[in-house]
């Protein structure tokens, strides 16, 4: 039990330091990154969106419930909801869909490649797996998971604008000067920490599952499931570290 | 698209139809059922438990930055558990066991499907639908609501755990300032999310499985096809159920 899980950390190292090293190496090609960026980013774009708009809106509903109970006027709300969607809702929310989305296609086609002895196959060519295979699908991940929760931000954040003035007496003009009395840059900052530190796990922890799979069509299955799991819990606990962290200062 | 969409919603009625149809005519497996139960149920529950705390843990940490300002950290368990039950905690722990319980429960069903284990059962002159199939969307609903309903108890332990840890406030002010938000309709909002997420990830994950064709690569697609499926319709149910709720406590106030 130990010596797998040495054995796994030391595998997780090794992921983690070809990829920030790949861009410089002679492997890179700036094709396969694309080519994952259309897999990983492109194909997810509208599911994220629609899920990242929906919070945001859910949220302002909600916000505005508690702050008339507490306060008995919702004049806050705009800047509340927009803060708790910036610094949690829109980085932790993609990333999760992320992972369940790619996260279980990673793990599968590396288990799958595997199992048919094609990992076997290329090392013997001497083909460097985790640098040709592994390393690009980490980098678009990171790359993906910040673009779509900018890009999901700025349209839940239309989303939100809309709700408001239609379900609870908000101006435009008052909509937004109470959202931008709160938000500051250093909060952009925090979502663009969050989502690279997720979209640097959900990658390398797929990638580790499958690459550690069992033989068998079943071990491909676990890979991929297990693999959801993982991602989700760390993902979950490195929030909680992060936001600690960021509350400290 | 839009008729795409229409489309796919139709084939879920179907599917629920022929379902429930069978379900009725034939006699229900509990055998398979309580099997069923414990491999998505009891197993997930350590997952399930470890994304309620740090949920209720986050919020804490996020709901105290913001209370800060104004000097209202005494109310800080009371927001924070309400924010928390009836809104990012039911969808969070949701996205978590859509990923866990709908993703192994729609891989097993491709499996049987690509490996033609249906028709075999069916030759046998059973009901796969009854046999197979039910017991199962019984099981993921049932575990789903009772594991959603454990992760939000488990929650506002967390964020007793992390208000504590921030210096928010003491465990005591944490507990005492829960009743004077969290009531009853909260209460009740976060029963009704989990039941409504519940019944939807049982059909998804069952419908999609039922329809996998195509080898191993088309398990795949299902598993991939459920997890989209379960979060668009989880935030759409969620949106729905939010909206609904408040008209209904505007009109009652």
């Amino acid at each position: 039990m130990n010596f797998e899980m040495l054995a796994s950390l030391k595998l997780l190292a090794e992921i983690l330091s070809k990829s920030v090293r790949w861009p410089g190496s002679k492997s890179f090609s700036i094709n396969q990154l694309m080519d994952e960026l259309f897999d990983i980013a492109y194909q997810s774009l509208q599911i994220v969106t629609i899920c990242v708009t929906f919070m945001g809106i859910i949220i302002v509903l909600e916000y505005s419930f508690h702050m008339r109970l507490v306060l008995n006027d919702d004049g806050l709300v705009p800047g509340f909801a927009m803060i708790l969607l910036v610094r949690e809702l829109a980085p932790i929310v993609t990333a999760l869909l992320l992972t369940s989305k790619n996260g279980a296609s990673i793990s599968a086609e590396l288990a799958s490649m595997k199992n048919t002895e094609q990992i076997d196959a290329y090392r013997l060519l001497g083909v460097d797996i985790i640098e040709s295979f592994v390393a690009p699908k980490v980098l678009a991940g990171t790359l993906a998971t910040w673009g779509l929760a900018l890009l999901s931000l700025a349209i839940a954040m239309l989303g939100s604008l809309f709700a408001a003035v239609t379900f609870l007496n908000f101006t435009v003009g008052t909509y937004t000067q109470s959202m931008t009395a709160f938000i500051e840059v250093s909060d952009l900052g925090l979502l663009s920490i969050k989502s690279i530190v997720f979209g640097i796990t959900f990658p390398a922890v797929s990638a580790l599952k499958g690459l550690s799979a069992e033989f068998g069509a079943e071990g491909v299955g676990k890979a991929a499931t297990d693999a959801v799991v993982a991602c989700s819990i760390i993902i979950i606990i490195e929030d909680f570290i992060v936001t600690y962290f960021y509350s400290m200062f | 698209m839009f008729k795409r969409l229409l489309e796919l919603l139709g084939n879920h009625f179907y599917f629920l139809g022929d379902l429930l149809r069978a379900a009725r005519r034939y006699r229900f497996e509990w055998e398979e059922f309580l099997t069923q139960l414990s491999h998505v149920g009891v197993r997930s529950l350590p997952t399930t438990c470890t994304a309620g705390l740090f949920t209720g843990a986050i919020m804490a940490v996020q709901f105290h930055m913001q209370l800060k300002d104004f000097g209202a950290e005494a109310v800080l368990g009371g927001l924070n558990t309400s924010g928390t039950l009836r809104e990012v905690g039911p969808v969070l722990i949701a996205f978590m066991l859509a990923g866990k319980v709908g993703a192994y429960t729609s891989a097993e069903l491709g499996t049987m499907r690509v490996t033609d284990q249906f028709t075999a059962v069916e030759c046998l002159g059973i009901n796969p639908l009854s046999y197979l199939v039910f017991p199962r969307f019984l099981a993921v609903s049932i575990s789903s609501v009772v594991l959603l309903i454990f992760g939000l108890v488990i929650s506002i332990f967390g964020g007793m755990i992390a208000a504590a840890f921030v210096g928010g406030s003491n465990p005591q002010q944490f507990l005492s300032a829960i009743p004077r938000f969290a009531t009853l309709s909260g209460v009740l909002l976060a029963l009704t999310k989990s039941v409504i997420f519940g019944a939807l990830m049982a059909q998804i994950c069952c419908a999609n499985g039922w329809w996998t064709t195509g080898g191993s690569v088309g398990v795949g697609k299902a598993v991939r096809r459920t997890a989209t499926q379960s979060m668009v319709a989880i935030v759409i149910a969620d949106f729905s159920i939010s909206w609904i709720f408040n008209g209904l406590q505007r009109y009652f106030e």
